[in-house]
């Protein structure tokens, strides 16, 4: 596609630019060129203005039913120090590690990820997360137990650029993403992908 | 453990930090941090102007990408009622608006994998068309526009769900594209193709429409 017309459709062209690119096409280009632009104007009008009867107070019905939110476990993770590097790099990163560590009833916790984190209740399996990613300044894991959220889990930034952070999940299967600096990047050690349908894979855990 | 205050200083984006919120979208932030810093400490109701500001933008995108008004509301006071309960997990690195979108389109992304929709997005394409005629409107041209409006809501329910997704948040919602980036996790030049796209296949689909009073 012409990239002006792109811009013009995109309302990133200034009026008089938009104005002197379509009187430099020829008829039937320019006609083309302005029933896409109708299209576009008419999509706005899709938008409603306003929400259905009674939507305000059904939300909030649902919400006086939850417990009150209370601050991420993530908070005592460590803040990623920043690196002077961009995130290019960061693709190329290899993942080292994903381990489930089914907490246990009674004896001391036998390795260092088990014994991060306090007791969990049963049923609940602590995961440690791990990715290789030496240039990131900033590496999170979204996933379906925490609303698909970048920043909801940061990762916490150890020697060699290796990022690792603990999640406690209920059993069953879960499929989450690594986000580093921005960018959604499926975990390359996950033995098991699956296709999100939107153009990327995310990687499954199953506990 | 300690609760977490939210900075006032703006979050990227938005304007510099000693400057006064002055558009609509600084004020709506501004009140929706302040909101967010009173949930948690304890205030639930507080969260209800937050679903004022927000609740409309929800169910009409929700009913977007779903294809259907019923599950698009459904979804949409199930995302805010998540956005309440993960408050915890806000971050003060970006608007609340967009971190509530996120939720949303997460939440319309597992619907649509879940395979909860069954039918042909044709015919299932029960999406309220908003209707503001106005005063005085000539009758005539305002009916074709509404059919217009129609067959082209019907369209966009037929687009691939990663166009319609694209497409509904820089057309219908008028949302930039680094802030579509934010909310779906998708680069930039990526959704600029699948926009493109997502406007080639509307314009082949709805053929005599788009010409200049419809048909």
């Amino acid at each position: 596609m012409d990239p002006t017309l792109q811009r013009l459709l995109d309302g990133a062209l200034p009026a008089e630019e938009a104005e002197a690119f379509l009187a430099s096409l020829d008829a039937p280009a320019r006609a083309e060129a302005q029933r896409l632009q109708r299209l576009a104007r008419s999509a706005r009008a899709l938008a409603a203005p306003t929400p259905p009867p009674g939507f305000t107070e059904a939300v909030m019905a649902r919400v006086r039913a939850r417990p009150a939110p209370r601050p991420s476990l993530w908070t005592w993770l460590r803040t990623p120090r920043f690196s002077p590097l961009g995130a290019a790099a960061a693709a190329g990163a290899a993942a080292l590690l994903v381990v489930a560590l089914p907490l246990r009833q009674a004896g001391p916790p036998a390795t260092p990820a088990a014994a991060a984190p306090s007791a969990a209740a049963p049923g609940v399996v602590v995961t440690r997360l791990s990715l290789r990613a030496p240039q990131a300044r900033r590496v999170a894991v979204a996933g379906d137990f925490n609303g698909w959220s970048p920043e909801a889990a940061p990762l916490a930034r150890g020697p060699g650029g290796a990022w690792t952070g603990e999640l406690r999940l209920p059993r069953g299967r879960h499929q989450y993403m690594f986000v580093v600096d921005g960018e959604w990047v499926t975990d390359p050690a996950a033995p098991v992908t699956l296709d999100d349908g939107f153009g990327h894979r995310n990687a499954v855990l199953d506990l | 453990m300690p609760r977490r205050h939210l900075s006032a200083v703006p979050p990227p984006g938005l304007a510099a930090a000693e400057a006064a919120p002055r558009t609509r979208e600084e004020l709506d932030e501004a009140a929706d941090r302040e909101a967010v810093r009173r949930v948690l400490d304890g205030d639930a109701e507080a969260f209800a102007p937050v679903v004022r500001r927000h609740g409309a933008r929800l169910v009409s995108l929700c009913a977007r990408l779903t294809g259907s008004q019923a599950v698009g509301e459904e979804l949409a006071q199930e995302s805010l009622a998540r956005a309440y309960a993960g408050l915890g997990h806000f971050r003060d690195d970006g608007p609340v608006r967009l971190w509530i979108l996120r939720i949303a389109v997460n939440a319309c992304r597992d619907w649509l994998k879940a395979g909860a929709r069954r039918e042909r997005p044709e015919a299932q394409a029960e999406v309220d068309e908003p209707t503001r005629a106005a005063p005085g409107a000539d009758p005539q041209r305002e009916v074709a526009g509404r059919l217009a409006l129609s067959a082209l809501s019907r369209a966009v329910a037929a687009l691939p769900p990663a166009y319609r997704e694209a497409f509904t948040l820089f057309h219908v919602e008028g949302l930039p594209y680094q802030e579509i980036r934010a909310v779906t996790g998708v680069r930039v030049n990526a959704l600029k193709v699948r926009v493109h796209r997502a406007r080639e296949q509307l314009r082949r689909s709805l053929g005599d429409w788009l010409d200049e009073d419809g048909r």
